[in-house]
């Protein structure tokens, strides 16, 4: 999800919000975001992974040891992305969502593998036009 | 994509921030639209 972090200024500017959800710990959280050099993002901690469930993201061994996560994990490490030492749920896959203050879910992305990314240009597009929303005025 | 709501309760789930101190996880949209990422592990 680094790939999300230079736009991370850009929503806040154009009146939105980020939040970086993750299941494991605070520590680890703060961890996490002085690694990703984002101080002042807002980390959020799910260990119970209610809202992964309520969203429908994929979980389980087949989604982290498929031949496809495997892949993307090789891919990861030619780019120079090495994994460090990780804190969560690791059967766990993740995703995005955009949501509208009147819980208009614009857009949603459930990961089905380790490596599977949501796109950031997708995202993107949801949130700007979520912007334009009546709601969001 | 999708285009529908959120499900009932999902605003109301109990998370906490990288402080430490209980949020509820739709304290994030409530005045703007937001962008949740949804993290397969911290790290």
């Amino acid at each position: 999800m680094a790939e999300f972090r230079p736009h991370v200024a850009e929503v806040e500017a154009a009146g939105g919000r980020v939040a970086f959800i993750g299941s494991g710990w605070p520590a680890a959280a703060q961890a996490f975001r002085e690694e990703m050099r984002l101080p002042n993002a807002l980390f959020l901690c799910d260990s119970e992974r209610h809202a992964y469930q309520m969203l429908g993201m994929n979980r389980g061994l087949l989604t982290f040891l498929s031949p496809r996560a495997g892949w993307r994990y090789l891919q990861a490490l030619a780019r120079g992305h090495c994994q460090t030492r990780t804190q969560g749920d690791n059967t766990q896959q993740g995703g995005a969502a955009v949501v509208q203050p009147d819980g208009t879910l614009g857009y949603c992305y459930r990961s089905r593998f380790a490596g599977d990314h949501p796109s950031v240009t997708e995202v993107m597009a949801a949130f700007q036009s979520s912007l334009s929303s009546p709601v969001s005025r | 994509m999708s285009s529908n709501t959120i499900p009932e309760g999902f605003a109301a789930i109990e998370v906490v921030d990288a402080e430490g101190r209980p949020r509820q996880l739709g304290e994030v949209w409530t005045d703007r639209p937001a962008i949740l990422l949804f993290l397969r592990h911290f790290g």
